[in-house]
């Protein structure tokens, strides 16, 4: 990187004024002196100046996607209007009485009896995340976990954790940046994680949540995803030496963590169903 | 978003305060591109534009789909090569396969329409004729064959009689026949090269008119579609003719006259002539009996013509340009020699055509005939052959067969009485006035031995050390089952000897008595192994001893009349410390023997010891020391190689283990001593790509062994290491969520063929040869696959596959070459 085109001011809380009329008199000087992009301005107290966010695609009117498509192609850079397809995205309701397009099973999942597995299953589908780095030669850290029927009254959230085979909250998100290539018009690039929640089979929702099949009925699915690492509670002081466990699924707000969520609603039918008695059988050893 | 401790530039600003005066920097010019080539590194060409992209080559991406489509799941192998595989420069950037077309563009689905009918002189049209059909063609990609089974009904499930008759229906695999893999059987084609051979095993039915009962036998047809550039709707009637089935009679005897006490299953199987004697289709051969060599064994979509040329290069690939005996004196396509014809295919001289090498084809229907069939001395069976007589029904016509004799386990035995035996044998079908007289095969005979008696089988072992773990505990154990890094230091006690469970095969040489042999006429052996002396004929009989219990693990071998020889092959399953092998010793078993003489000691097989690694970046950094958790885990593979002057492997030739809990990458790998291609695979859910693939020799003479120990030890100094990878997206459009994926690795590995190459060579392994590894049966190396056995991918929410594939990111890439 030249050094003219990475400049990094710095302020901090006691001297903001200070600072500030100074910085106004910089920017008046350089002005018309030097390329003003890349050009970055750091309050030391604020650490994460950008939220991370769980990218969904959304529906687009024709004139909509027309706009878009000729202006990106008036930049001369990939054509990525929005990233995902919202014709393939996952509803937040997976409604057991509908079947979704083009597969061959549907949303109708089944607890199995103990030791069994059900053939109806979620396919695996991938979210994407942004955020933006502090400094622009910086990588994000992302997290991620699955709560699974998180109460709204719960005080110990990090216990709802659950798919930790499929999601492990002590892992970052993979960085799909460079793959994807997305330079969003009129503001700047972030950077992108995807989150899949699958592994490389369809997710047995009802019966590889827990060692146990999940009660017949509705359930909800929360994922959940946070740039700093989950809380750590403080050692408790008559063991200071004793670091207590992360809470996965419990946002670092104290440490300036941001987050956000999205949620979906399934339904696990009882193994007597008759579909369910089909659906469910003894796993096959490949 | 990291934290980073800040840094501060003052002095940057004075320098570049009189620099310039511009309100805004240009945006760096995209590189214009036409093609890859115009791009630099990994970058490829999208609309123009040069960008980065992790896509790996074409060459080097394939799919092996078992179950792909819709309702109704067929085979697909996708070669990344493939003309209806599209690279999408949208994102993400991914390769794209259509189910089915769209406009021009191909889709991967060609339809099937078959129906069955037969000839008979006495009907003026061909009448239906119920039959189930196999379908089967090679593996393109050097794997497991496809194989389908479906059935041709002329009646509904009540018995009546369909009007109109529907075909039968079903999605076979499409390809272009310029996709040909650069690997793989045959290299003419995709419909000539890997031809789809169709087994028909039609219906035994009354006749309409007669309502005599009809008998059959096997018929075998091969299907060539027309070739299109794109999937579309095949229809063939395959044709039999009922005066071509002809009756065969046999008879079983034991020793010196006796009865077969158990039943014996009869298979016939057509016999295939040493291509090294000339032409398979010499019509007069200087010895032994003409191939069968039928026109009609191959059905096209449309009549077979006679293509006029003038040089080869106008002809369809393979085929030559050979004067067509007319008297125009033209020439025509046509094959004059075998090799100009596919894999399973001969030249028929007579007519010009490559046609279906029957060799190797079980000729009788399901192995059913049977010698259970009392007669006061002898067991007779019958079966039904075709004899592909179409060109000519009322000639006589000779047949060559091996005749496979499987005498039958009784219920609750645990073992048959009698030895399998197979035979070889010729066999007239003659024509008389009309008339099918049957053939008359010679007799079957077996030897009059004793009935097996139970041996035991109790080897044991001593325990080993497989690892001293972190706190310098020490596993000593019977397989690495045992090994789990615990956070208490503490091992698995050491048990106190190891019982061994094998597969475990006995051979021995059997040799008849030429006199019996004559007296009952008896067929001779069949010789196909050229290292057991003339006349005679090896037996094995294979026991699955690897699960049985200790103290109660028997083999049941026959002592013949007055006492056998058996070479005794003793092969531990994956995970066993006890190397396979041969017992040194010929096992003489006679009346009153009881068991199997060990070996003085067993030997061990080698431990390969190694450590698998991510790549920087690929795990998350460690917030405790030691970390509280396993970041890598993984599967090792390890497959043996052929080495040229090496006796032939014994099994197992692939070994896979895993990580060990709780150690963060090591493992440990016992494998009988051998050169091995060794890689590491991510377990389903744990970050980062394969590993390289490695050449490991593993012999005891190689200097990574150490050979002192009681059991060998190979330790590695280089981790595998799990690399970022490349993500292969496969965009399966229209294809329906049952669909599943195997990724294999099909060219990454030439990349840096100087170090895949066998000790003391310097040519190139190539893993797709099925001669490079022990897959047999026109497999390649089964380590290509990047997933293990019986894994699979299921397509995503999106009509996806994903998965990592081996080879540096983008960014690595720039650093390279750099």
């Amino acid at each position: 990187m030249t050094a003219a085109a990475h400049l990094t001011f710095r302020t901090g809380a006691p001297g903001l004024a200070f600072g500030t009329g100074l910085f106004g008199l910089a920017v008046t000087v350089l002005s018309c002196v030097l390329p003003d992009r890349d050009i970055n301005i750091v309050d030391e107290d604020i650490q994460n100046k950008h939220a991370v966010r769980i990218i969904e695609p959304t529906q687009l009117s024709a004139e909509a996607k027309v706009a878009c498509d000729a202006a990106f192609a008036a930049l001369q850079i990939p054509l990525v209007c929005q990233l995902g397809d919202p014709a393939t995205s996952l509803p937040h309701f997976l409604d057991p009485a509908s079947k979704p397009i083009g597969a061959a099973t549907s949303y109708d999942f089944c607890s199995c009896p103990p030791g069994e597995k059900s053939s109806v299953r979620l396919l695996t589908f991938t979210l994407y995340v942004e955020d933006r780095p502090d400094d622009v030669d910086e990588d994000v850290e992302l997290f991620a976990a699955a709560q699974l029927d998180l109460r709204p009254g719960s005080v110990d959230p990090h216990l709802s954790v659950r798919y930790t085979q499929i999601i492990d909250p002590d892992d970052t998100l993979p960085d799909e940046t460079a793959e994807l290539d997305y330079r969003p018009l009129k503001r700047p690039k972030p950077q992108i994680r995807s989150l899949t929640f699958g592994l490389d089979e369809a997710t047995d929702l009802c019966n590889d949540a827990n060692d146990t099949p999940l009660a017949p009925g509705f359930h909800t699915l929360r994922l959940i995803v946070t740039d700093r690492p989950w809380f750590q509670p403080a050692p408790d002081p008559d063991h200071p030496d004793v670091t207590p466990p992360d809470q996965p699924g419990v946002p670092d707000i104290a440490g300036g963590a941001t987050f956000d969520t999205v949620t979906y609603v399934f339904h696990c039918d009882d193994p007597t169903a008759d579909h369910c008695q089909e659906a469910c059988a003894p796993p096959v050893a490949p | 978003m990291s934290r980073r401790p800040a840094s501060r530039r003052p002095g940057l600003l004075l320098v570049a305060l009189p620099l310039a005066c511009s309100t805004l920097a240009d945006r760096p010019a995209p590189e214009s591109c036409a093609t890859d080539k115009d791009c630099v590194g990994n970058e490829i060409c999208g609309a123009g534009v040069c960008y980065a992209s992790n896509l790996p080559p074409r060459t080097e991406v394939a799919l092996d789909m078992p179950v792909a489509g819709i309702d109704a799941g067929f085979r697909l192998e996708i070669l990344g090569t493939d003309k209806a595989v599209k690279r999408l420069d949208s994102r993400p950037t991914r390769y794209q396969v259509r189910l089915d077309n769209d406009g021009e563009l191909s889709g991967v689905r060609d339809q099937l329409e078959l129906r069955v009918e037969e000839n008979y002189r006495f009907n003026d049209e061909p009448i239906p004729l119920a039959a189930g059909l196999g379908l089967s063609q090679l593996s393109r990609l050097a794997t497991s064959p496809t194989a389908a089974n479906v059935r041709f009904d002329i009646t509904d499930a009540m018995g009546v009689a369909l009007d109109p008759i529907p075909p039968i229906v079903l999605p076979w695999a499409h390809y272009w026949h310029d996709d040909d893999p650069p690997f793989g059987p045959g290299t003419a084609g995709d419909g000539p090269s890997r031809p789809l051979l169709v087994q028909l095993s039609p219906e035994d039915t009354p006749d309409p008119i007669s309502m005599s009962d009809v008998q059959r036998g096997l018929v075998y047809r091969q299907l060539v579609r027309e070739q299109e550039e794109v999937a579309d709707v095949h229809a063939f009637t395959l044709h039999t003719d009922r005066d071509c089935h002809r009756k065969l009679h046999g008879a079983v005897i034991v020793g010196d006259g006796a009865t077969a006490p158990v039943g014996v299953t009869v298979d016939l199987l057509h016999a295939g002539r040493d291509p090294d004697d000339g032409p398979v289709c010499d019509p007069t051969p200087e010895t032994g009996t003409p191939a069968v060599c039928s026109p009609s064994t191959v059905e096209r979509a449309k009549p077979y013509t006679a293509v006029p040329c003038t040089s080869a290069e106008l002809c369809p690939p393979g085929l030559g340009c050979y004067p067509s005996g007319d008297d125009d004196g033209g020439k025509t396509c046509q094959c004059a020699k075998d090799r100009e014809c596919a894999t399973g295919q001969v030249c028929d001289l007579g007519s010009g055509q490559c046609v279906l090498d029957l060799a190797g084809l079980v000729a009788t229907e399901g192995g059913t005939g049977t010698g259970t069939v009392a007669n006061p001395d002898l067991a007779e069976f019958e079966a039904w052959i075709y004899t592909y007589c179409e060109e000519d029904p009322e000639g006589d016509r000779e047949m060559e067969f091996v005749v496979r004799a499987t005498p039958v386990t009784p219920e609750g035995a645990s073992a048959s009485p009698l030895p399998p035996l197979s035979f070889h044998t010729s066999l007239d079908f003659s024509w008389q006035m009309g008339e099918r007289p049957r053939a008359e095969l010679k007799t079957i005979c077996f030897p009059g031995w004793a009935p097996p008696q139970p041996i035991d089988f109790a080897f044991t072992s001593a325990p080993q050390e497989l690892l001293r773990g972190p706190a310098d505990e020490s596993f000593v154990c019977c397989t690495p089952d045992c090994l789990e890094i615990r956070a208490d230091g503490v091992a698995p006690p050491a048990p106190a000897s190891c019982p061994l469970g094998a597969t475990v095969t006995a051979r021995t040489i059997f040799t008849p008595d030429p006199a019996l042999w004559t007296k009952y006429s008896c067929m001779e052996l069949d010789q196909p192994d050229p290292t057991v002396p003339a006349g005679s004929q090896r037996i094995s009989y294979p026991f699955d001893r690897t699960k049985c219990e200790p103290g109660a693990c028997q083999i049941f071998l026959s002592p013949g009349t007055s006492g056998l020889d058996y070479e005794i092959r003793v092969e531990p399953p994956v995970g066993s410390l006890v190397r396979s092998m041969v017992l040194p010793a010929a096992q003489r078993v006679e009346p009153g023997v009881t068991g199997l003489t060990a070996p003085d000691e067993l030997e061990y097989r080698v431990l390969l010891r190694g450590n698998v690694d991510a790549e920087e970046g690929v795990c998350p950094e460690a917030t405790a020391t030691p970390p509280t958790k396993d970041c890598v885990k993984a599967d090792i593979l390890a497959e043996r190689l052929r080495v040229p002057g090496e006796e032939p492997a014994l099994l197992p030739v692939f070994y896979t283990g895993a990580t060990i809990p709780g150690s963060n990458g090591a493992f440990v790998l016992p494998v009988n001593p051998g050169v091995y291609l060794v890689t590491a695979l991510p377990t389903s859910g744990s970050p980062g790509g394969p590993a390289d693939i490695r050449v490991v020799d593993l012999r005891l003479t190689s200097k990574l062994v150490d050979a002192s120990r009681p059991i060998p030890v190979a330790d590695l100094a280089e981790p595998f290491v799990l690399n970022a990878g490349r993500l292969v997206t496969f965009e399966l459009d229209g294809f329906g969520s049952i669909s599943q994926a195997a990724p294999l690795d099909v060219g990454y590995w030439t990349a840096d063929r100087a170090s895949l190459v066998l000790p003391g060579s310097d040519v190139p392994l190539d893993l797709n040869d099925p001669d490079t590894c022990y897959g047999g049966q026109s497999r390649g190396c089964a380590i290509r696959r990047l997933r293990l056995a019986g894994r699979f991918l299921s397509l995503t929410q999106e009509g996806y596959v994903k998965y990592l594939a081996r080879g540096a990111t983008q960014a690595e890439s720039e650093e390279e070459s750099q």
